[in-house]
């Protein structure tokens, strides 16, 4: 029983570190994932800014 | 006869989660918006599982194909079918129908199932049931674990 749930760590904690690895190691493997966006804010954010100006493009 | 089953049930679903797990590790960020869909955890923990759960059955895979650690690689993938099952049922009772994402990148070229459906929830429970099997018997022919014991015992 107890060499099983040592193997059982083993193998967690094995994959936790390839994870970890492969990943990038740097303050969190996870960074390589997006994430979530937040719609609302992005939706509010093209309200709210003014559309680009278009400048005026006089001859010569 | 028994030992001819274990060494089967041994090595279909390790090499069923060897390429599962393979198809998620190329492919992590496809596997976080399978997650997602899933809607079950939150983000944050949904980040580390996309990253964590295809080593895990990477690993586990590998494991039950070569046969070195045997029991508790067998439990451990019992343990995860149970959790995929789970989530799959949820996802039933929700009505959510989208894909299981079960074999990520592999799905698009191979005749793969990937629906969340009865029958994966089934394919799930076939494969509990096979890693509860070679998890009660001790030993498995053709395994690096049996072999080694064998040396051993000269």
């Amino acid at each position: 029983m107890k060499r099983l749930l040592i193997e059982a760590l083993f193998i967690l904690f094995l994959s936790l570190f390839l994870a970890l690895t492969y990943n990038g190691l740097s303050s969190s493997g996870l960074r390589i994932l997006p994430r979530k966006e937040n719609k609302t804010v992005n939706s509010l954010k093209q309200i709210v800014s003014p559309p680009p100006a278009i400048r005026y493009q006089g001859r010569g | 006869m028994k030992g001819i089953l274990a060494f089967f049930f041994r090595i279909i679903p390790g090499l069923v989660f060897l390429m599962a797990g393979l198809a998620k590790i190329s492919d992590p960020v496809r596997f976080l918006m399978t997650l997602r869909e899933f809607q079950l955890f939150p983000d944050s923990i949904i980040r580390f599982l996309a990253v964590y759960l295809p080593w895990l059955e990477f690993v586990l895979g590998f494991l039950m194909v070569l046969g070195i650690m045997i029991r508790s690689s067998s439990l451990l993938l019992a343990l995860l079918n149970i959790f995929f099952t789970v989530a799959l049922v949820s996802l039933l009772i929700r009505g959510l129908e989208i894909d299981c994402g079960c074999f990520g990148l592999f799905a698009d070229f191979m005749p793969l199932p990937d629906k969340a459906d009865l029958k994966s929830i089934i394919r799930n429970l076939i494969f509990v049931g096979m890693c509860f099997f070679v998890f009660n018997k001790n030993t498995s022919p053709l395994s690096l674990e049996g072999y080694l014991r064998k040396i051993r015992s000269r």
